[in-house]
């Protein structure tokens, strides 16, 4: 099934209207798992453009590029399922303007601002495993948390830094 | 569902989690006094040491909810072939992947949210350990998208 299904099918429980529900809505607010998900799918975009950054500078080696384009396209599956979850629960994500990156100079070293963007968006993804409703898609998220904690250890063992720095991914 | 019912339905839980830390525990402890390893012994000691913080903290938790924490056995069954330092990682690896996926499907059950938050804390070190053992035989750290699609 993979992430994707069952972020859809979980999300689309979750969004269905209570038995008690007593007077339809036109609009009907987000759930507090709609929320969730969308900041999740605004962070994968914007954690994409960082990479799109990263990538032209011309510090960077073949075998490390190919290694961000592998990552960069993850964050483009993360997304995906983000946004096929919100389409199924009837909250099509409207279009994330994610802010712009800082100004790089051309000889900066990418993989100190990418492995700490990874490991910010490994814990939002954790805490959102604690938040959202349901079983199903605390593990999807959970499941998506540990690729991008994968990417911030693999990014910063790559910059000689302690790989894993804690036993806890809340404590790195 | 009462707080204190569900805490003792998430104790079960985690119980079963200790126990697959006892079982990682003996691996690591039995491959480190051992003669197999060679450059991968550091990382290795590395990953030993967070097994023996995750089955504290999951000790922790299981005690505070009034649950006796389960014994360790005095042994468990090791792979076979473990003759070298790669025969080890590629256990290990095994080992790994087979503890995260475990803890996913915990994440899935436990009730309240900090017991989740808390197993998807040391599921994301797991697999954090899987992509390092991997780069130290030189295949792809991350070769997918998703924990629950398998990391190898």
């Amino acid at each position: 099934l993979g992430v994707g299904g069952v972020l859809l099918a979980a999300c689309n429980k979750a969004a269905a209207p209570s038995a008690t529900t007593a007077e339809p809505s036109s609009v009907a607010p987000p759930s507090a798992d709609v929320a969730l998900l969308e900041r999740a799918l605004a962070s994968e975009v914007s954690i994409g453009l960082l990479y799109e950054q990263e990538l032209m500078s011309p510090t960077i080696d073949p075998p490390t590029r190919a290694r961000l384009e592998s990552f960069r396209a993850h964050h483009r599956d993360h997304a995906d399922a983000f946004r096929r979850a919100l389409v199924l629960a009837g909250r099509p994500a409207a279009e994330v303007s994610p802010s712009p990156g800082p100004e790089m100079s051309s000889g900066h070293d990418p993989l100190p601002a990418l492995s700490a963007a990874e490991d910010q968006l490994a814990k939002a993804h954790l805490v959102a495993a604690g938040r959202l409703s349901t079983g199903e898609l605390a593990q999807a998220i959970a499941g998506v948390c540990g690729v991008e904690a994968r990417h911030a250890a693999v990014l910063r063992s790559l910059a000689g830094e302690a790989a894993i720095p804690s036993p806890f991914l809340d404590r790195q | 569902m009462r707080l204190a019912q569900a805490q003792k339905e998430d104790a079960a839980v985690l119980s079963a989690a200790i126990e697959r830390e006892y079982e990682a525990a003996f691996f690591y402890r039995s491959v480190l006094g051992g003669s197999a390893l060679g450059p991968s012994a550091a990382l290795v000691q590395t990953i030993a040491s967070d097994h023996d913080a995750h089955r504290a903290f999951l000790a922790d938790v299981v005690s505070d909810a009034g649950i006796a924490v389960p014994a360790a056995k005095e042994t468990y069954p090791l792979p076979l072939g473990l003759r070298d330092d790669a025969a080890v990682v590629r256990a290990a690896i095994d080992a790994e992947e087979a503890g995260l996926q475990a803890g996913l499907r915990d994440v899935s059950v436990l009730i309240l949210p900090q017991h989740r938050e808390g197993v998807a804390a040391i599921v994301a070190v797991q697999a954090q350990h899987v992509s390092l053992l991997r780069l130290t035989q030189g295949l792809d750290p991350v070769p997918r998208a998703f924990l629950a699609d398998g990391l190898s």
